[in-house]
This record gives C-alpha cells, structure tokens and sequence, in this order.
C-alpha cells in the first residue's frame, strides 16, 4: 500500500478498525480480512473487483468486502481517498460467528441501492476521518462510536448476503489455501505449465482451483493470471524496446494474439498504442510518489461533506 | 410401567386415612395451586418466564404430610428454566413419524427432565383435535385423526409415566379454537361428540393418564372447568378415571359452586375460586363435604403413588437435562418426521458432487424455528437454524443466505447457484397461544392465535417462490408451520417441497441432511393437504358459539368426494415400496391385516403401512373409511417384509344416540392396507361382522 497521509496511530491491537488518507498509484492484487470502505476526494481511481471492474469519481463510496481481491490504481488524475478498514471483529460479535456478510455498497452501481442515501454513508465516513484525525482521547471515542454507527447502517439499510459455514468448519484454512495460490500465481504466471505445477503444488485439481477462487474472491485464476502478465508486459512495453512477440511470449501469453487481445481488454488500448501514450508507470513501484496532499487540504476535502 | 390405574388405587385407604385427619381448610388447600398471580407476574419481571420453576400445588407438612404436585408444561420438551431443556420437534411433527414407540421413548426422556427440575406433573399431553387446521394450538398436537391422536397421546403418557411423572392430558374437551377460546361455547351432536372429539381422550385415560386439564371454552353453553357431564359422567364414570382434574390456568374456573359441583378437582395455577372461598361454599351448605373428601381422595392416592415410586428408584439430577441422549432423540424425532410432500423429477436429495453453490432465501431460514411463544415455549442450550443445518450438511459448499428485500437480486443469486432453497412458513406471531389484548395478563411473547386470514403462505413468500421458483429448477420449498399449509397457489413454480413443522432443536440439522440425502424422508401427512380452503371445515374464529360437524378433514373431504391435493398419511421417499399379498382376518377381539413391503428402490428407507376401515355398507351415516391401525417397518434397499397391523374391534364402533351406547354393526366393512389414505395406496380386501 502507498504512504499516507494520515492514519490512525495504533492505540491498541484490538482497535476494530484502520483509518487513513492516501494518494494511490497502483496497488495490485491483494486482499484481506478487513472490509474495506474508499471514498474518492479528489480525482479517480480505477478499482479491479467483482463483479467488474470501475472508476470511482470524486464524491463516490465503495465497499470492498473481507477477503475479496481487488486492485487498484490511478487512472489519468491524481487521487486523494479516504480508506476505512474495518475489523471482521466488528461483524462478528453478534450471534452466529460462523458467517461472512457481503455488502452491496457501491455508488457507481445501479443495483441494490442502499435504503439510506449514499451520502449518509459518506458523511459518517468523513466524520470517522476527521474523529481519527483530532489524536485526542474524545476522538478516540468518537471515531469508535461512528465506526459502530457505520456497522449499524450497513446491517440496517445495505443489502447483504449471508455466507454461512458449517458449524465444525475452518475457514481459516482456505484464507492460507488463498494466499498460497496468489503468491504462487505471482512467481509463475510466466511458466507454460503454471496451472499445473499449482495444482501439484496445493493438492488441488484445476477444476477445485476455478471453484475455489470464484467461491472465496469471485475471480477466476485465468482472471488472475492475466493480470499479471498484463502488469508484466505494461513495464516491458515502456520501459523495453523489446518487440511485442518478444513480450507476448516473455510474459506468457500463448500467441501475439491472445497477447492483443486480453490487453486491449484489460487496459482499453492496444499494446502498440499504451507503448506510445503518455500514461507514466512507476518504474519501481516499491518506490512510492511524491505526495502533493497535505494533511490540510485533506481535512478541508473531508469537511465539506460533514 | 409401576403407577398403573391398579397400582394407584391401591393407596386409596392411605390417602383416606390421611384425608380423615385434615381439616376442611387442609382438604381444600389440596385442590389448589400454591403460587399467587402477584408471585407469577412478579416473576416475569425478574427475569424469569412462564413456568421457568415447577408450580406448586396443593401438599400439606408436619404430621399428615401429603405430597405437593409440581406442574411442568409442555409438549415440546420441559417448559422450565433457560437454555436448559431439551427442545423437541412439536406434536404435529412427532405425530407425522407415526411412531409409537419413539413417542413413548420422548415421554420417557421428558419424564427424566420433569424430575430432575423438581416436578412431579407433566402436563404435555395435548391431544386436541384441530377442527380446521387453523388453530393456533394445532402444533401441540399430532394431526386431526382421533385414533391416531390417541395412540401418540396414549405412547406419550405410557412414557412420561413409566418415569414416575403423572401425565396430565390436555384440554378436555372441544378446545381447537384460540381466539375465542374464553368465551366460544362449542355445540354439536352426540355422535360428533362421542365418534370425533372424545375416543382419544378415552384412549389415554385408558393408557392410564392419571391426569386431565379442563379446557377454558365452554361445551354446549358450560364452562368445561365445570362441566358435570364431561368431567363427572363421562371421565369420572363412564371411563372409570381414578386421576385427578385440573382447571386450565387462571381463567379455566369462573365459579367455585359450579365448578366443585361440576367435577373439577383442583385450581390452577392460583387459588381464587377455590381455598377460602370454597370452605366457605361448603359451610354455607353449596357443596357438600364429600365432594370435597373425593377430590382430595383422588388428589392425595395419585401424588403418594407417584412419589413413593419415584422415591424408590435414583433420583434424577440436572446433568441429564438436555443431555446428549435426548438431543439425539430430538434429532431422531425431527429425522423420522419432516415429510416429503413433492419432488419432481427425484430433485432431491441434492448431490453433493454437483451443488457446491446453494442459496438460501426466506427469512425464517436463519430464525430458530421452534414453534409458539406461548405457555409451551421450551428453551434449549440451542437451535440449529434451517440455514446452520444446510450448511453443516455441506461444510465444502458455499451456502449464501440472503433475506428478500430485493426480489431482483434474489433471482439472481439463484440463477447462478446450483440449488435454491426457501424456507418459508409461519412464526409465533403467525399462530400460537393467544392470551389477551390485555397486556398485564399475558405470559406469551409471540402475538399467536389462530390463523383467521389465511391458511397459505404470506404473500411476500408466494411471490418470491413464483418469482425465483422458476429462475433455477434444482429447488426445494421447506415449510415451517404447525398445520396444513395450502400450496396450491405456487407448488408448480418450486421442484421439491418439504414440510419441516416446527422441528425442534435440532432440526436444522434433520432438513440438511434429508435435503442432501444422509437420511431418507419418512414422515407422513397426519392431515389433509386440500386444494383450497373451503374444502375444510369452516370456523368462525372470534365467536361465541361455534357448531361442530361431524365431518371433518380428509374424512370430509372423501364423503363429499372432493380431490384432495395430498391425501392424508401421505409423504413420498427417495426409494419406492411396493405392497402386496394383503390379507384381512377378524375375530372377536378384532381385526388384525398384513401384507409383505419390499423396498423395490436402491435406498434403504422406512413405509408407514397404514390400515383403514371403511363403513359404505353401514345404515347410518358414517365416513367414506378410517384410519385403524399404522405401523412403521424400516427396510433396506430390496429387503421385503411382512407387516401384521391388528385394530380393537370396539374401533370399528358408531355412537347409537338412542341407546346412548357405542355400537358395532353387524355388516360387511371395506378393509384397506396401504401407504397413505388414497385408493390408489390401498390394497382393498372385505370382512364380515
């Protein structure tokens, strides 16, 4: 993840949730237990997550659920946006705990609109913030009372699906199942005969991989794969000379067609023409960019909507 | 069993001997229960509900020493104490499995329990026959057939009992109305009396019951808690009873004379018609000293009976509340009760291979479907919800629960499954107890009563199963309810449906593993399933006078010939029997037939083989056939057995009005032998009387 601008210091383990303010460049696949709630201040930001990916504008809400991978990056504006992480503590102190819930809040889908105005949910975010923010002990309170408001609302007026395990179950094991096949994907998705050294790898058979994934994060491992490859042969084209049946083949698309294809798909424009466009990439993406935002402005971009 | 009839009378001469030395205020503070109404709503603001301790009657200490009674409610379990009890699958689900002997096995778990909390009463046996099967008590009982109410009544008492707990059997008489069950008196002729809402009753008097509750509505313009003609002439004479009577609780005594002169033994659970008042009615000359010495008579020989057996043999202590044993015997319950009621194109059960992928919509899937708030509310360690259920069943799948709202995303969550699942019915304030509009009186939680509007689904169900129903055809409709619910308005839109009633603790548990085939359906309709509503009897549910016909459910439904969607005694198997060989005999004990079941499928599975007598030949009006006899025979894939079922021959009797006696006709009768009560179920054969 980027550098922030602000986030909440650590005052215990237990505190149920991660605030922060940020600029993000580019975050590839990744996910984790916390839901995770954006709110875009200033600019765009390109999201890559079930069911589709999308582009959230200034003033939009996203709720990106536990255990969903996603990506993100900025698309040609700069971004500043609000994060909140929030605990899966935070939903699983009611009766049953052998459950995940799946929200449906996003501002940018016209389907299962919450029954409460998008910008309820985005006031009780910002207020979260700027709470977070003041470091104090009644903001420390009050960033936990909004944060039990926001969980309130969610359960009350966000339409959500219940994934209900058995009771003798450990899902745990599929969380580290999860991560073992991201991690492998990472380091292989070159190789012709990845699918089949994963399989050997984690005991499962590619048919049990598909159904696995698409059950825990809704993405398919070719989906991932994919990307992957698409982000490989993104740096290749801009920072190589390197032909694209060259890069095709390096990054491990099968043909240079395929390799036209999914990256037309993926990115919008055809290999030859990103290699030619002004869009920048960070070089070395563990070196993060200089942030122009302060914590100033990103406070007085949080109080409008208060 | 030791406190047999035989058993208890012989205390007579000690219970005498007792009475001789009490006061008038002693005998008369038998007759009552102990605990005030300002004691008992004083208790629910503690914390505690309904009946959460054993309520005292009666017992009186130092030198005449008698036993006190200590009154458990049920009948789905123990009504006492929290997360404590175990919770069975409600009456009608049990009398759906059409075992006896699981029934008495439940009595006798129940019966441990009573004890261990301190009781020594059982008053869980309700054997109320649901007139219309909107009756919000209908759950308590087993289904709408009175021989078959009183072999599961007789199985429960022969249980209770053999745990040295007196079986109270309940409400006697006419109560199958709610709303109006204060203030409804019930009219209807002699035959409808003595053929339809009586034999059951007798039947577990005759199991031995030592028990019987008074009912609050009235009988031909008398309160039953006075009523001289039921409780005297009827229970206490004609049946021999030589158990006590006690009122239904604090509105079941309107007036102390009538009541004492009326046969009713004891108040409960306060004392306001009886203690003071009662001595005084005696003083004064309006009920005579007697009436009063016989009470406690039968009060004091039943208690002493009981307690000394009890006394004899291990008490019981709180470990074996909600022990693992009787878990498994609610589980078993709810296993050989939820009933198969359509599956088309063998739908079910689901293949674990191919539904990785289950949805689950309708609000009562993740609700603890238990059943009525009311004075039967049992309070277990837990339930295991219809959807925890599903997915225990399936711990590799995925199953997502989602709660309606958006009948959109409902669809489409179960287009891309591979197997939906609604659950769908009643809840506590759909049907139950009804207590009063007057708050400071009821000791319910759930709005309850009977079920006036409709018989049906709610219409938000209705829609989402026509809505979603088609959007995916491996689907399945579990039905949560205490009675028939009528589905013909939306059964063709849903593959398979399962009625679930309300299956206790552990019935979750039961629907996934009927739905992914771990355990093979056996339940049987204890009622009709019409097509529509007025095929039924009909009811004035808030009324002062209701008249009863003398047909009712499938009974009514045969004479009139009208089709019924389900018949009754029917539930469908994954594996399929097939009946032959039948053979009818009669003698003067009765009529005994059998015939061989073989498992002609490829699942081991278990047929209730049910016998009906039918009486076209007869010269007065009597129904089309009757159920007499039912037994269940567990058989493995392609295992063949014979099955011998035999019916006392007084079960073939009608009510002669003129000579006021129970009569058998000397004709030929129709015999049948089959798996539910459609002709084509039935092998058919003739005897002769």
């Amino acid at each position: 993840m980027n550098s922030y601008i602000f986030e909440t210091i650590d005052y215990e383990k237990s505190f149920p949730a991660k605030v922060f303010i940020t600029s993000i460049h580019n975050s590839n696949f990744h996910w984790h237990y916390e839901y995770e709630l954006i709110l875009v201040l200033k600019g765009s930001l390109s999201v890559n997550a079930t069911p589709k990916p999308l582009i959230l504008e200034t003033g939009d809400i996203l709720l990106i659920n536990s255990k969903m991978v996603h990506s993100l990056k900025k698309t040609q504006e700069d971004n500043i946006c609000l994060f909140i992480q929030l605990n899966q503590s935070l939903f699983n102190d009611w009766k049953n705990k052998k459950r995940d819930y799946y929200f449906y809040l996003n501002s940018k889908c016209t389907d299962l609109p919450p029954r409460k105005a998008y910008s309820e949910f985005i006031k009780i975010m910002a207020n979260i913030a700027v709470e977070a923010n003041k470091e104090d002990i009644a903001g420390y309170y009050r960033t936990k009372a909004w944060l039990f408001m926001l969980v309130a609302d969610l359960f009350e007026f966000v339409h959500y699906d219940i994934r209900q395990f058995a009771t003798v179950s450990n899902e745990n094991n599929g969380a580290q199942t999860l991560m073992e096949i991201i991690t492998f994907v990472e380091e292989h998705f070159k190789e012709d005969n990845m699918v089949d050294s994963l399989c050997k790898r984690i005991g499962m058979s590619e048919k049990t991989i598909y159904r696995f994934l698409k059950q825990n994060v809704g993405i398919t491992l070719m989906g991932l794969t994919n990307n992957y490859k698409i982000e490989h042969s993104k740096a290749m084209l801009k920072f190589t000379d390197k032909p694209i049946n060259y890069i095709a083949t390096e990054c491990g698309f099968t043909s240079d067609i395929t390799f036209y294809r999914i990256f037309k798909k993926e990115v919008g424009v055809t290999p030859n023409d990103y290699r030619q466009s002004d869009v920048a990439l960070e070089k070395n993406q563990e070196v993060k960019g200089y942030l122009d935002y302060s914590k100033k402005e990103a406070v007085d971009l949080l109080e409008k909507y208060l | 069993m030791i406190c047999t009839k035989k058993h208890r009378l012989s205390y007579t001469d000690a219970a005498k001997k007792i009475i001789d030395n009490l006061s008038l205020e002693e005998k008369v503070s038998l007759m009552g229960g102990n605990i005030t109404r300002k004691e008992m709503l004083g208790s629910y603001k503690e914390g505690k509900h309904y009946n959460y301790d054993p309520y005292e009657a009666g017992g009186i200490s130092g030198e005449h020493k008698t036993p006190s009674l200590r009154f458990c409610d049920g009948p789905r379990g123990v009504v006492c104490g929290r997360r404590k009890s175990t919770c069975f699958p409600v009456s009608m689900l049990r009398g759906a499995t059409f075992d006896t002997e699981l029934e008495e096995k439940i009595g006798r778990a129940i019966g441990k329990e009573v004890r261990a909390f301190g009781g020594n009463l059982f008053a869980g046996v309700c054997i109320n026959l649901p007139y219309n099967p909107g009756w919000g008590r209908s759950q308590e009982t087993y289904g709408e057939e009175s021989f078959h109410l009183g072999r599961m009544g007789a199985a429960l008492v022969r249980g209770v009992q053999s745990e040295n707990v007196i079986a109270c059997v309940k409400h006697f008489a006419f109560n199958q109305m709610e709303i109006s069950r204060f203030k409804v008196s019930v009219e209807c002729d002699k035959r409808t009396e003595r053929e339809i809402f009586l034999p059951h009753f007798k039947d577990c008097i005759d199991e031995g019951a030592a028990s019987i509750m008074s009912s609050y509505n009235l009988y031909q313009s008398t309160f039953c808690g006075h009523h001289n003609y039921l409780l005297k002439k009827v229970l206490k004479k004609e049946w021999d009873f030589d158990g006590f009577v006690m009122s239904d609780f604090i509105w079941g005594i309107n007036d102390t004379v009538a009541a004492a002169n009326g046969g009713q033994d004891m108040e409960m659970c306060n004392t306001v018609f009886f203690g003071d008042n009662l001595v005084k009615a005696v003083n004064n000359g309006f009920v005579s000293e007697d009436v009063i010495n016989e009470s406690a008579v039968r009060i004091v020989r039943t208690l002493l009976a009981f307690e000394e057996a009890y006394e004899e043999g291990e008490p019981y202590n709180e470990s074996i509340i909600g022990c693992k044993k009787h878990i498994s015997l609610a589980l078993e319950s709810a296993r050989k009760g939820i009933t198969l009621l359509q599956n088309k194109n063998n739908i079910l059960p689901f293949s674990r291979k191919k539904v990785q992928n289950i949805v689950v919509l309708g609000k009562l899937a993740e609700k603890e479907v238990i059943g009525d708030h009311g004075s039967s509310q049992v309070y277990p360690k837990y339930v295991v919800t219809p959807l925890q259920g599903i997915a225990n069943a399936v711990p590799e799948a995925k199953v997502i629960y989602y709660n309606g709202g958006s009948i959109e995303h409902a669809t489409a969550l179960a287009k891309d499954a591979d197997a939906v699942v609604f659950v769908v019915g009643y809840d506590h304030d759909d049907e139950g107890e009804y207590v009063a509009s007057n708050k400071k009186d009821a000791y319910t939680t759930g709005v309850g009563g009977d079920r006036k509007n409709s018989l049906g689904l709610h219409k938000d169900e209705i829609e989402l199963i026509k809505t979603v129903g088609p959007a995916n055809d491996n689907s399945c409709a579990v039905l949560i309810g205490g009675n028939t619910i009528i589905m013909s308005e939306w059964n063709d839109y849903v593959s398979s449906v399962l009625m679930a009633y309300y299956p206790g603790m552990e019935g979750g548990t039961a629907i996934g593993e009927i739905l992914f085939g771990d355990v093979n359906p056996s339940g049987k309709l204890p009622y009709v399933l019409p097509y529509k509503e007025s095929d039924l009897p009909q009811v004035n549910w808030d009324t002062e006078s209701q008249f009863y016909q003398y047909y009712h459910g499938y009974a009514k439904l045969e004479k009139e010939n009208v089709e019924p969607m389900l018949p009754y005694g029917f539930g469908l198997s994954y594996t399929s029997f097939k009946i032959t060989d039948p053979d009818f005999k009669v003698d003067k004990e009765g009529v005994t037939a059998s015939c061989a079941v073989k498992n002609s499928g490829d699942k081991n599975g278990t047929e209730v083989i049910q016998l009906y007598i039918g009486f076209k030949n007869s010269s007065v009006d009597r129904p089309v056939k009757l159920l007499r006899g039912f037994q269940r025979v567990e058989l493995a894939a392609g295992e063949e057995k014979k099955v011998q079922i035999s019916c006392p021959i007084e079960k073939l009797c009608w009510y002669n009005p003129d000579s006021e006696e129970m009569e058998l006709e000397h004709m030929e009768y129709e015999v049948y032998i089959g798996t539910s009560s459609a002709d084509k179920d039935l092998l058919h054969g003739k005897i002769n009387i």
